[in-house]
């Protein structure tokens, strides 16, 4: 990787003995667009707040294209940002508010005029200059605050759940539309959410956050496919867990009750660990087969049809429950029944062996 | 965070001036009052033993209590009046009674006085039509002070009643006769208790208001409705008076203070309560 | 009949038309009587004139009291304004416990009887020169009026969405130049509204100015005042209308305030 835009190095925010955010490290390189995921109170936005400025660390550095941000005001510092609630000036109009960031970088009159028309233009909203927020949908706001963080061209775009008030189809619309406005702009983007789809949809890589600490960074397909931690499989998308103790452990691989996975961090021999699998990964198969391998046995407690595909529930014989996702065709074939015994098969390499905790 | 302390200099002019030009001469007045002729309370003594002081004092009470009564007695039927009134009569009627918000006092009381004196309106209208032969004294009385108190002080119990009154369910009448309650007996067992809270702190503002009156009773009372503001405003202002008007102002004071104490107090075991 | 909609309508409408014209009347019947062509207080008057509004504004004690009480109103509600909005500023980004205390030395002035204050005040300006002086009326009208625009401003700052500052500020706007074009005219509406109401408080109070002033420096109501306790002609009824119209003038103007900027007129 060349010289990282954007750098966080032993960031923390502690508000007296309870820290918001702690140890975060992270680099961003140019044009990428970096997704914080996790629940409330994380420390997602905390850390967010603490590069736009509006939050002072007590703890490591930022630094913005090799410069130290620390000592740099939030109006001086040059990047944008879409707040939650859009955070529009209500008293301006469209216009109004877009240009308001050109006006105060001393952008001269014309110029200012042209790259408001431009900015609108590009976010769809052309023709609405004249308009008061109030007069505007939430999708339409949602876009007066994009344009407004990018008509003077920011080297770092944050947004801070801006998607969180619309409903789930503009969303999906507006998910799409930022995407392609960070492909065509080429700005830097860091994007809040706690909307794990929204996250693996638009990111190239996501950072998980958990009690004010990165969990993991990765691509969407890294932290799907290969979590690191407990917290992350379970965080994003489902999974099933089987717990036990780590045995067997080498450099890649391990076993839990004698089911073979992939280490996905260094574990303690004899440690808690669970054996994590994903329910697509599951193969499912009527009555007790063939044993051999990883293979569980248990008893079929629900079946859910979904369309396109059908969920198996399957309680093993110390109550663990199971879900195997099955494709419509597949599921057809196997013919399960509620009730009766079905047997579960998995590859090692699609299982991971996290420490559990 | 740190954006508080970075705005706190906004605070600080208004903190001295206050602080300066308040609650300094204040404090100068206690001190005032407990140290002269000599150390000592004898000035409160006075107050509360000598008969002059106490017939003020309890003028004092008795008026303001008065006019919380009849305030209670006229807010009442208005507060229910403007609840039930469709939305334009309801706006001016609201108009109407923050009338006194708004206007100077003195004016109001000048008005009373030109429509009660003895060549007044009233009493020209009286005498010319052959009711009466000789003008009513109805100002420069008891009646002339109750009559201006109670307009200047209608709003603060009409507003705590109608905010009590809207959240009552209007259907409450039909209700309560449905279960065989007479109209009478609906409104004293149901409706008056809920509106209680609203009335509790109407009445409370009200009297505290009252207590410390001074131009209304000033101009429309007689020499017995003299209230303490005005005994404290004779003794500076005709006989320097100082220890005696400072002991006076502070008694007013703890007074006042006292009773916004219970207020409050009552307020919070409401709140706590719910 | 307990149970007649007529009868209880009726007696609503009777409660309403006794409030209106006791709430109402003294003020219609004084404005009236401000145009009477009598010589002297009569109603309803014998015919119309401006005779009261010629003689207040030709009688030097009149206009000299008006100006006096001008002279003491634009100066003490500005620094009223000023001060009350700065202090409501402060307090709605301090640490909530403070501000409660400070808010409330703030507010005092407003709940302490106004007779205690005049005389405290009095008591302590004649010791430093301030009695009877325009700066001491003055700077006793801006005490008094300061718990208003605390109030009203406060008020305002309770429902400002302090994220619009962050906004301005990441847009590239200074603290000052944030405030200037974001949160003052998102605030301007109460701003005003406080500022009439420091006007018509100063304009209209008594009490106060009864103790400070002198007859060099008299303001108009403490005129009136003395001419009430005195003779009464209808001067003082034009005067009282002059007084009564400005509130009126105020409480319209604050109403204009309000609407244009959408929110609901206040009680």
């Amino acid at each position: 990787m060349t010289d990282p835009l954007l750098k966080l190095a032993g960031l923390g925010k502690a508000y007296g003995q309870v820290d918001a955010a702690k140890d975060i490290n992270l680099d961003v390189a140019d044009g990428e667009f970096v997704t914080f995921l996790g629940p409330s109170g994380s420390g997602k936005t905390t850390t967010l707040m603490m590069v736009a400025g509006f939050t002072e660390p007590t703890a490591g550095g930022i630094s913005l294209n090799g410069q130290p941000l620390d000592p740099i005001p939030v109006w001086k510092r040059d990047i944008g940002m879409v707040f939650q609630h859009y955070a529009l000036f209500p008293h301006m109009t469209v216009a109004q508010n877009i240009a308001f960031p050109l006006e105060m970088r001393g952008v001269a009159k014309s110029d200012r005029r042209s790259r408001v028309e431009e900015a609108m233009e590009m976010v769809g909203l052309a023709g609405f200059g004249q308009r008061l927020p109030k007069e505007l949908s939430g999708g339409q706001q949602q876009r007066v605050a994009l344009a407004r963080a990018m008509v003077f061209k920011p080297r770092l775009l944050l947004m801070d759940e801006p998607l969180g008030a619309l409903d789930k189809k503009l969303r999906e619309h507006m998910q799409l539309e930022i995407m392609h406005l960070h492909k065509n702009m080429g700005t830097t983007v860091l994007y809040v959410t706690h909307d794990q789809e929204e996250a693996l949809v638009m990111s190239d890589r996501i950072a998980v956050f958990s009690n004010g600490r990165i969990e993991q960074v990765g691509s969407p397909r890294e932290l799907y496919e290969a979590p690191q931690t407990k917290f992350v499989a379970d965080f994003i998308g489902e999974t099933n867990f089987i717990a036990g103790r780590a045995q067997g452990c080498n450099g890649a691989g391990a076993s839990v009750r004698g089911l073979n996975g992939q280490l996905g961090a260094p574990l303690q021999e004899g440690a808690d660990a669970v054996l994590a699998v994903r329910p697509e990964r599951l193969k499912v198969m009527n009555g007790t087969g063939a044993a051999g391998g990883n293979t569980l046995t248990g008893t079929v407690k629900e079946l859910i049809y979904l369309g396109q595909s059908r969920k198996a529930i399957i309680a093993l014989e110390d109550g663990t429950e199971v879900a195997a996702l099955e494709q419509a065709a597949q599921a057809e074939a196997t013919a399960l029944e509620t009730g009766s015994q079905a047997t579960l098969s998995f590859r090692a390499e699609d299982a991971r062996i996290l420490a559990d905790v | 965070m740190t954006a508080g302390n970075r705005t706190l200099w906004l605070l600080i002019p208004a903190v001295l001036l206050i602080g300066v030009c308040f609650l300094y001469p204040v404090s100068w007045l206690l001190q005032r009052s407990v140290s002269e002729p000599v150390w000592g309370l004898q000035n409160y003594i006075a107050i509360f033993s000598k008969s002059i002081y106490l017939g003020v004092l309890w003028n004092t009470v008795a008026i303001a209590g008065a006019t919380t009564i009849l305030c209670a007695l006229i807010g009442f039927p208005v507060a229910y009046s403007m609840v039930h009134a469709r939305p334009w009569i309801r706006k001016l009627l609201i108009f109407v009674v923050l009338i006194p918000f708004w206007t100077s006092i003195l004016v109001r009381s000048f008005a009373w006085l030109v429509i009660l004196q003895r060549g007044g309106i009233i009493n020209d209208i009286l005498v010319g039509i052959g009711m009466i032969a000789e003008p009513l004294d109805i100002v420069y009385n008891r009646f002339g002070v109750l009559l201006g108190m109670v307009q200047v002080l209608l709003p603060f119990m009409v507003f705590p009643l109608y905010s009590v009154m809207a959240r009552i369910d209007g259907s409450f009448f039909r209700a309560a006769t449905n279960l065989g309650a007479t109209p009478v007996r609906a409104f004293f067992r149901v409706y008056l208790p809920l509106c209680l809270p609203g009335l509790g702190t109407g009445a409370m503002l009200v009297f505290i208001i009252a207590l410390g009156y001074f131009i209304t009773p000033a101009l429309l009372g007689g020499r017995g409705d003299i209230m303490i503001a005005q005994l404290i405003f004779e003794r500076i202002d005709e006989f320097g008076d100082w220890p005696l008007a400072s002991a006076l102002a502070i008694v007013l004071l703890i007074g006042t203070g006292l009773l916004f104490a219970i207020i409050k107090g009552v307020s919070k075991l409401r709140r706590g309560r719910i | 009949m307990f149970y007649s909609a007529k009868f209880w309508g009726g007696l609503r409408g009777i409660i309403n038309v006794m409030l209106v014209v006791y709430m109402l009347a003294p003020l219609v019947i004084i404005f009236v009587i401000s145009f009477s062509s009598a010589l002297y207080l009569t109603f309803p008057p014998p015919g119309l004139s401006l005779q009261w509004y010629e003689k207040m504004f030709s009688n030097p004690t009149w206009t000299r009291t008006l100006v006096t009480s001008l002279k003491i109103m634009v100066p003490a509600a500005i620094a009223a304004t000023v001060l009350g909005t700065a202090a409501a500023l402060a307090l709605s980004r301090m640490d909530s416990k403070w501000a409660l205390a400070v808010r409330a030395v703030l507010m005092a002035p407003l709940v302490v009887p106004v007779i205690i204050t005049a005389a405290a005040i009095f008591g302590v300006f004649r010791i430093w020169g301030l009695y009877g002086s325009l700066w001491g009326l003055i700077l006793a009208h801006v005490i008094l009026t300061l718990p208003y625009v605390l109030s009203t401003v406060s008020a305002n700052l309770a429902v400002f969405d302090k994220r619009l500052e962050d906004a301005a500020a990441n847009c590239g706007a200074p603290p000052w130049i944030a405030f200037r074009r974001v949160t003052l005219p998102l605030i301007s509406p109460s701003v005003m509204s406080g500022m009439l109401f420091a006007m018509v408080i100063s304009f209209d109070e008594l009490v106060v100015s009864l103790f400070l002033s002198t007859p060099r420096v008299r303001p108009v109501t403490v005129q009136m005042w003395s001419n009430i306790k005195g003779d009464t002609d209808p001067t003082i009824a034009a005067i009282a209308t002059v007084l009564f119209l400005f509130s009126l003038l105020a409480l319209l103007a604050d109403g204009i305030a309000r609407r244009r900027s959408g929110r609901e007129p206040g009680l």
